[in-house]
């Protein structure tokens, strides 16, 4: 990749900046909606919200809906109608380091296989990334296990750094860099700021094993008593599934209104007991133990043998609404102890 | 593809086979299956089941034999010879069909769990493709006489000098004369030989669990024992996250696995 200047937006020019690329693009972003904010399409640059550390939902819905219509459709006429595409392109702005991991593997799942998902990757073609950087992460964050940079990412176009008040933007695309050609170029001092900010000291401790060497020992820990242990609180509300920038699990369904109806796929999880049921009764998985032990071990084993990569970004989220406080933080420490008692027995 | 023939299999008239032509004859060309593999059929308004394919390739039509169970499957016997049915496929991998080369062949299959194994069965009596294999047994059992599923072909497996062919039922109904007991039983009873020979089973699980147990006390070794498995699914292409045993998805991954594979397997399917 060639690198591009690094350009500068004062931080009171940023709605005006939104309002530009509204004319061209749809811009999705972090806007207020009651208590915390969500990604949503924007209608006025000035909608943009970005007090909150992280929206309460992942980046994930932009491109994978939590229920989208695959086709309607004429029961009578046997008549198939696919669901309609060609919006503009869009400019998914403001997300954070956690949900720029998020992407990368909802990429894995979506585009590797002799199958590709063509709904996800129709609008992931048709979408401009636009991180933001995190220099304070949250109290229930954790993303540093995972190496995330707070202060850059791959798979971003563009990368806005908050400085004083105005924002470096780092270019990292062409495609990018095209959005903010007009845009003055980054001073030294300004370079000089954001590696100032991306070198303060923050609290981060957790008392995880290395989490490569843990997801090696998981593998072989499926018959570990710690699952019982793990799954003791769990109520099976799958909240923890539903906020996640990483879980993929989603169930096909009609619905059918006299003859004209529609084929939808709406998000699943792995911590619902129906998710496994056989039509024949039988389950695979009956009991919250098999379920939390699926969840578990499918980020950070299953995934990274098949992926290549741990499908957990750190960002806290399943931690803040989880009803009855299962703290993934927690299970990892736990585990981590566990298994290396374990290790040296 | 539109409906051509329905045929009831069991005299509680809940199974059926359906079999299928293409709509379009140009899309046969896209559709390209091998023993093993499985299709999505698709019922608007009622929505997907994963059903394995029970024709063998070496024939024009498509051919699934459906036990009615769920919504979908309960749709689908809703329907007569001429209505539509969508298919979406092949799905999954297929039986090991070089590893069958040259080698006696045992078939061990429960009630609708022959469904998949007919297919490799048909394709392996077929004319072009006999010679490969040497020879080729079939031990079939099903609850009752009455669920005994494909009995036209039972008649013309049994009735083949190239092959092997026992059948046993759980229980006898009236006017049945042949043999009464569990599957695993007729295994042991007819002690199969396991030299240079692959054994292939499908069934219910607890029927699976005792003829691996079976297979294994008749010296058949793991990678010699090749079954097909089934699970919850929606997609039927690796993204929906519901039919994963361990880091393996029975859709993509499987359906058929070596009893060697399931051993490495964690237990929850």
């Amino acid at each position: 990749m060639k690198t591009m200047k690094e350009k500068i937006l004062a931080k009171e020019n940023l709605a005006p900046f939104l309002d530009e690329l509204l004319k061209t693009y749809r811009v999705v972003a972090p806007v207020r909606a009651g208590d915390y904010s969500l990604y949503r399409p924007l209608e006025h640059g000035g909608d943009i919200c970005l007090d909150y550390l992280r929206p309460i939902k992942s980046a994930k819905e932009i491109f994978f809906p939590q229920n989208e219509t695959l086709f309607y459709f004429n029961k009578r006429t046997n008549r198939v109608v696919a669901s309609p595409e060609g919006e503009k392109t869009t400019v998914l702005f403001g997300i954070t380091p956690c949900d720029l991991a998020g992407i990368i593997a909802q990429d894995r799942i979506f585009s590797s296989g002799t199958f590709k998902d063509s709904y996800y990757l129709r609008r992931r073609s048709q979408t401009i990334l636009v991180g933001i950087a995190c220099p304070i992460p949250g109290e229930t964050c954790f993303c540093h296990v995972f190496g995330i940079d707070r202060f850059a990412s791959e798979i971003a176009d563009l990368f806005f750094i908050p400085l004083q008040n105005r924002y470096l933007v780092r270019v990292n695309t062409e495609q990018g860099g095209k959005l903010v050609e007009h845009l003055q170029e980054a001073t030294e001092a300004d370079l000089r700021e954001a590696e100032r900010l991306a070198a303060q000291p923050v609290e981060l401790k957790e008392e995880i094993m290395p989490i490569e060497e843990l997801s090696h020992l998981l593998s072989e820990e499926f018959e570990s008593p710690v699952w019982d242990d793990i799954a003791r609180k769990c109520i099976g509300c799958a909240a923890c599934t539903f906020v996640c920038p990483t879980c993929h699990c989603f169930d096909i369904t009609d619905e059918i209104r006299r003859d004209i109806g529609r084929r939808s796929r709406t998000w699943d999880g792995c911590m619902f007991p129906m998710f496994t049921l056989h039509a024949s009764g039988h389950n695979p998985r009956t009991n919250a133990t098999q379920r939390i032990r699926q969840r578990i071990l499918h980020k950070f084993a299953y995934f990274k043998d098949n992926q290549g990569i741990i499908s957990c970004t750190g960002c806290g989220r399943c931690v803040d609404v989880c009803p009855v406080n299962v703290d993934i933080r927690e299970v990892l420490k736990y585990l981590s102890e566990t298994l290396k008692d374990a290790s040296k027995k | 593809m539109r409906i051509v023939k329905i045929t009831v299999e069991s005299s509680a008239r809940d199974t059926r086979t359906f079999e299928l032509e293409w709509v379009n004859p140009g899309d046969a060309k896209e559709f390209h299956y091998l023993p093993g593999q499985f299709a999505e059929l698709s019922i608007l308004g009622a929505g997907e089941a994963p059903i394995s394919i029970t024709s063998s390739p070496a024939q024009p039509n498509l051919q699934f034999c459906i036990k009615r169970m769920g919504a979908v499957t309960t749709a689908i016997h809703h329907l007569n010879e001429g209505d539509i049915i969508g298919v979406r496929g092949p799905y999954g991998n297929t039986f090991p069909l070089d590893a069958f080369q040259g080698k006696k062949v045992l078939f061990v299959a429960g009630g609708i769990g022959l469904a998949p194994l007919r297919s490799l069965i048909n394709y392996m009596l077929h004319e072009t493709h006999r010679a490969d294999y040497k020879d080729i047994s079939i031990l079939y059992g099903a609850r009752t006489p009455g669920d005994l599923l494909f009995k036209y072909d039972l008649k013309a497996w049994a009735g083949r000098p190239d092959v092997t062919y026992l059948e046993t039922v759980d229980r006898a109904t009236d006017g049945y004369a042949g043999r009464v007991g569990f599957v695993p039983a007729l295994l042991d009873e007819t002690a199969p030989k396991s030299d240079d020979t692959i054994a292939v089973t499908c069934g219910p699980p607890i029927m699976i669990k005792f003829v691996l147990k079976g297979l294994t006390a008749l010296g058949f070794p793991p990678e010699r024992i090749v079954t097909t498995l089934e699970m919850r699914m929606k997609c039927g292409i690796g993204k929906c996250g519901r039919c994963n045993i361990g880091k393996y998805y029975v859709c993509v991954d499987g359906p058929v696995f070596t009893y060697a594979q399931m051993l490495k397997m964690p237990k929850e399917y």
